[in-house]
């Protein structure tokens, strides 16, 4: 009985991690063309949520002066931690600082992280990946294992280690050392794509007709590949968002003069409970950012799924 | 799936293994810094003492001949001791049942939230429980928060530390549990809502199968091997101790020791964990592709 | 702080840490009965050994304040030593021999008598370099060390060839040197007695140490949850009045949330929530001088600070109230080269320490002005200081026009013996501190100052300077203080460093708890004096 309701065998399903179980549902047909996929999001409320919010988010981290009314820079030690009120919308943090004004600089620093992040995670994936999979033998043994030891190495654990090597850093190391853990996953979700598209009909025949595998590669394996790859992407920034905050409150990670809601939270810790202002800004923009990615990883999802909303792709 | 791929998996882990032990050992040797030194606060250590502990534990010796140390160590079962004499071995003995406890806490109201979440919002499409799955709030901020709503101020539960038995582990697995119930949450409505798209699925309910019963039985089959995988990624994500939870609940945990050893340059007992932490994410990864296998007979990997 | 190890308590911008002793009540007094029994709970920070001779940190030092007595405590007032398990202490008169009666009738807590063998035995097995104990550097000065630590080698003997004992309860300490501070030395961790259970099984001796002290332990230690003590029943000296003790262990904040919702009796406050407790909680706040003198160190092997008025200048031009009301709020702004409960510290010593822009830049102009950027260095991991830091670099840059820099150095690197500190690689001042071993001045003097000091990172040399402090050496200790304080007024004008402030040492509790006190000269909670309000026994009134 059960058997009748299994989909029909049309995909080679290898689940090895998160990703692919993300971002591959059991079943995948061939992708729709990017004009479906426009017109998918457009219909979609949460993308325009998420759109809204990140866009607000860019804003802030391109042209903080728009929003801001003071000098984030301008502490006085004196107006140390004072309440929020009419001269300073989130009260003042314990050097002075006008606490609004370091909030909305954070912005830029989670977002450069969330940025550096997933387009390195992109261009190693993309390359490893489809490498990996596309040659097969030896060279997918050896990309595959050396992703497997990075990957046995949990995210936290690992970054901690080497950012207390460098015992902290700017937004670019973090980023990269973010990255030495997190590209392991993509790769492997790229490799699984191209695997199942190595065998599609399409790809066959272009063989037949003469074309190299590079040229298959890039022209017809690639481009259903990263559909998926960008709905990951989005997650990633929303993770890397959250794990540079993570590292940083755990002391490893960005340290003054950079801005960052990491290091606003370490901060708001050591006042917590008294001054929970401190700690309560930068959660709620976190929380925000990060959603944000979130909503848009999902709608992505959603649009390039052509099974999803009923259609038949 | 044959038995010669079951062992060729198996074979595997070794090289991954000691790789994995040889990363980490390289990265806690290129740390600058003094692990002796700091034994003594800022005060200094007589040169007697210094060469004594340095000796003793091998830090005198160039890199490579302190893996081996390792190594010869790893393979009579001895993970070596700290610098104030502990074996690691008794510490994570101690630490272990502690992040095993909270991981279970965790694990189970991620799988009972999670799924629950998920199938409400797959059966009950577009409304606002299938945007309140994707609530996100990092552990740090929760933790806090219930820290002080529950612990400080209603004084319901305990605030930090092992002292108060199972109680203890409430709020720390919530805190990790509730975010991972949701992200399970969100991947498992997707793979739900897809299958429920399947052409089989809603032939099946033309034909007059009560789709309670669809849902329930083959639907969620179905969906089984993505969430099986990510249930499998997620406790062994949890077994490596949740950093961040431990140390905002005081839980003298695998996760909390890591911290400390990393800060004290404890060579011996990072390794130790991380080595921990890979074989049960190794095993652990096997384990789920094992069972995916035999939830879904269509999965191959030759 | 959350991850940092070596704290004094949550909060608290200090990494550094030793302890000085005391044990509690002066000897003999009888107390009025107050009220026996009950079990309180007390924070602790994870210690790394609970031998006295191999633990340097505070989270030992408090153990061992409750598992032990000390040869000598402190007097309240002028912090001078005082016999406690000791009887006599008597100086010979060319100042080398010191002849040493303790208490006869004592007994470990498993019942083996504590005899003068127990204290050279353990004093030996700590000197023997082989050992590699943590305060083998402490018995430097007795006659036979060198015998003991050889350069290469093993030593020949396990024996300090300047101790004897001469009887069940007597021994005599010859030094290699007189010093007139030995006495303060032996309240000390490193000068308690071991019974022969530990020489049997060091490392089981360290899960569940034995001493002589008013309290035993109460099973072994469970690391990093909790130490438990029990009153022991049969001590010769004057009795907790708890029956229980727990040193609950805890990182990061989660001690002071603990205390707050009622779970933890009594616990140590620091800078991040000492506001609050000012308000929440005054009545049962504590704020009393702590051991520790906070400073900021100079590279005086650097050319810009080689002049004595830039030094000054940079001293004058911090407004360290203001940092402190803003950040460091557990701190009171320093006034000479040592804390308060110390012998010989004397009040508003340190004219250079009062804050005064004018002063200071006129000082910065007669000194020929700062050239290039000044480096502010200080130990990573510590948000709460880090912010501090950052108010300090932001008062020299908008008082005195300096260019400033932050740099935040790893903890390995800062407290190594190789790192930049011990091998005069530094390039500006960095954030230093000296908690005493023993309320003595000249501990604050010698080993930072002194040519010979263990501890002399920033390369101070003044010959006048180390002759005055070897005159004083010499003395009696009576007349050592004056000629000590010599040597402070020569570096409170040179100001080889900046002093910044002094650690309270603060304590908060809830009403479970009474006579919440601290020892004094040292920066320790009085364990056996807690009474526990509602304990069976006599109702309350404080000894």
């Amino acid at each position: 009985m059960s058997d009748d309701l299994l989909p029909p065998p049309d995909t080679e399903v290898k689940p090895h991690s998160m990703t692919e179980a993300l971002a591959l549902p059991t079943g995948a047909k061939q992708l729709t063309l990017w004009g479906d996929v426009w017109r998918k999001l457009k219909r979609d409320k949460r993308f325009y949520v998420a759109a809204f919010l990140i866009a607000i988010f860019v804003l802030m981290a391109i042209a903080p002066f728009l929003f801001l009314t003071k000098d984030p820079n301008a502490c006085p030690i004196s107006d140390s931690t004072l309440p929020m009120s009419k001269q300073h919308w989130f009260g003042t943090d314990i050097l002075g600082c006008d606490y609004y004004s370091r909030v909305i600089y954070g912005a830029r620093t989670s977002l450069e992280v969330g940025l550096i992040v997933s387009s390195l995670s992109i261009v190693i994936a993309l390359s490893f990946g489809a490498a990996a999979g596309y040659f097969g033998g030896w060279v997918d043994t050896v990309i595959s294992r050396w992703a497997d030891i990075w990957f046995s190495i949990p995210t936290i654990l690992g970054a901690l280690l080497v950012l207390t090597l460098f015992n902290g850093g700017g937004p670019v190391l973090v980023s990269l050392v973010i990255v030495m853990f997190a590209w392991p996953d993509m790769t492997r979700l790229v490799r699984s794509t191209v695997i199942s598209g190595k065998s599609r009909g399409y790809v066959r025949a272009a063989r037949t007709m003469g074309s190299r595998g590079r040229r298959i590669l890039r022209r017809h394996v690639l481009p259903n590949g990263i559909a998926p790859v960008l709905v990951f992407a989005a997650y990633v920034v929303g993770s890397s968002v959250g794990a540079e905050a993570g590292l940083t409150f755990l002391g490893v990670g960005l340290r003054l003069p950079t801005i960052s809601w990491g290091l606003q939270l370490a901060v708001a810790d050591t006042r917590f409970p008294e001054d929970a202002y401190l700690m309560f800004w930068p959660s709620l923009f976190l929380c925000l950012l990060i959603g944000a990615f979130i909503l848009l990883g999902e709608s992505l999802r959603d649009a390039m799924d052509p099974k999803l909303f009923g259609g038949d792709g | 799936m044959s038995k010669r791929y079951l062992i060729r998996r198996l074979l595997l882990v070794v090289p991954v293994l000691l790789g994995t032990i040889l990363i980490v050992f390289a990265l806690v040797f290129l740390t600058p810094g003094d692990p002796v030194n700091r034994l003594a606060g800022n005060k200094p250590l007589a040169p007697s003492t210094y060469n004594e502990i340095r000796t003793r534990y091998h830090l005198d010796q160039p890199f490579v001949v302190q893996y081996f140390y390792y190594l010869d160590g790893l393979a009579h079962g001895d993970l070596g001791a700290t610098f104030t004499g502990r074996d690691v071995t008794d510490i994570l003995k101690e630490r272990f049942p502690v992040t095993l406890k909270l991981t279970l806490g965790a694990f189970a109201i991620e799988v009972v939230l999670g799924l629950l979440l998920a199938v409400v919002a797959a059966v009950k499409r577009r409304t606002l429980l299938d945007s309140a799955i994707l609530v996100f709030t990092p552990v740090i901020v929760l933790g806090f928060v219930l820290q002080y709503v529950f612990g400080v101020k209603l004084h319901w539960l305990p605030v930090a530390g092992i002292r108060d038995g199972p109680s203890s582990y409430i709020l720390p697995s919530l805190t990790l549990g509730l975010g991972l119930a949701a992200s399970l949450g969100r991947l498992a409505r997707s793979n739900v809502l897809d299958n429920m798209a399947g052409e089989h699925i809603r032939a099946a309910i033309a034909r007059g199968l009560p789709r309670r019963r669809v849902v329930g039985r083959h639907v969620l089959k179905n969906s089984l091997v993505p969430i099986v995988t990510i249930l499998g990624l997620d406790f062994a994500y949890l077994m490596g101790g949740a950093v961040i939870t431990e140390t905002i609940f005081n839980l003298p945990g695998l996760g909390y020791s890591l911290i400390t050893g990393i800060k004290t340059q404890n060579g011996p007992l990072v390794v130790g964990l991380v080595t921990l932490s890979a074989i049960i994410f190794v095993f652990t990864n096997l384990f789920v592709d094992l069972l995916c296998a035999r939830i879904d007979p269509r999965i191959s990997y030759e | 702080m959350r991850g940092s190890l070596r704290v004094l308590a949550i909060g608290l911008s200090l990494a550094f840490v030793a302890a000085a002793c005391s044990s509690n009540s002066s000897g003999g007094a009888s107390e009025s009965p107050g009220q026996q029994g009950g079990t309180y709970s007390f924070y602790n920070g994870e210690p790394n050994h609970l031998i006295p001779q191999n633990d340097y940190e505070s989270a030992g030092t408090q153990a061992f304040q409750g598992l032990w007595t000390r040869l000598v405590d402190f007097d309240p007032t002028t912090y001078k030593p005082v016999p406690a398990q000791a009887d006599s202490i008597t100086q010979s008169s060319d100042g080398l021999t010191y002849d040493i009666t303790i208490k006869s009738g004592w007994t470990f807590h498993d019942g083996t008598p504590v005899t003068a063998q127990s204290y050279v035995d353990a004093w030996n097995y700590a000197a023997y370099g082989p050992n590699g104990y943590i305060l083998n550097f402490f018995f430097d000065k007795i006659e036979g060390y060198d015998a003991l630590n050889p350069s290469s080698g093993t030593p020949k003997t396990k024996e300090l060839s300047g101790l004897k004992v001469n009887g069940t309860n007597e021994f005599t300490v010859t030094l290699t040197h007189p010093f007139s501070q030995f006495e303060y030395t032996l309240g000390f961790d490193a000068f308690d007695p071991l019974p022969k259970a530990f020489f049997d099984d060091p490392k089981a001796f360290d899960e569940q140490p034995i001493g002589d002290g008013p309290y035993m332990m109460d099973g072994k230690w469970q690391h990093d949850q909790t130490i438990n003590l029990q009153r022991y029943p049969d001590y010769a000296g004057t009795p907790g009045f708890a029956d229980k003790v727990e040193l609950r262990i805890y990182q990061g904040d989660a001690a002071w949330l603990d205390f707050q919702a009622g779970n933890l009796d009594i616990t140590l406050v620091g800078s991040d929530h000492l506001n609050e407790a000012r308000k929440s909680y005054s009545d049962t706040l504590s704020e009393e001088p702590g051991a520790t003198l906070l400073y900021l160190n100079l590279p005086l092997y650097q050319p810009q600070y080689q002049n004595k008025d830039v030094r000054q200048a940079l001293s004058l031009a911090i407004d360290r109230q203001a940092v402190m009301n803003a950040i460091l709020v557990a701190e009171t702004p320093a006034d000479d080269f040592m804390p308060p409960p110390v012998t010989g510290y004397r009040q508003g010593a340190c004219q250079y320490c009062q804050f005064n822009v004018d002063l200071a830049k006129q000082k910065l102009q007669e000194g020929g002005g700062f050239n290039g950027t000044l480096t502010l260095n200080f130990y990573a991991d510590d948000t709460t200081l880090e912010q501090a830091m950052e108010a300090v670099a932001n008062q020299w840059h908008d008082n005195l026009g300096i260019t400033t820099k932050l740099n935040a150095i790893p903890q390995n690197t800062y407290f190594s013996g190789s790192g930049p500190i011990y091998t005069k690689k530094m390039t500006g001042p960095w954030w230093d501190g000296w908690t005493e071993d023993y309320p003595s001045i000249q501990d604050f003097l010698e080993p930072i100052y002194g040519a010979n000091g263990g501890y002399n990172t920033s390369g101070y040399l003044n010959k006048t300077f180390d002759q005055t402090l070897d005159t004083a050496n010499q003395q009696s200790l009576e007349a050592s203080i004056p000629t000590y304080q010599q040597a402070d007024d020569m570096i409170l004008e040179d100001m080889p460093a900046i002093p910044w402030g002094y650690l309270g040492f603060n304590t908060v509790h809830d009403d479970n708890v009474t006579n919440v006190v601290k020892v004094p000269g040292l920066d320790e909670l009085d364990l056996s004096k807690v009474q526990v309000v509602g304990a069976s026994g006599a109702s309350a009134s404080a000894s």
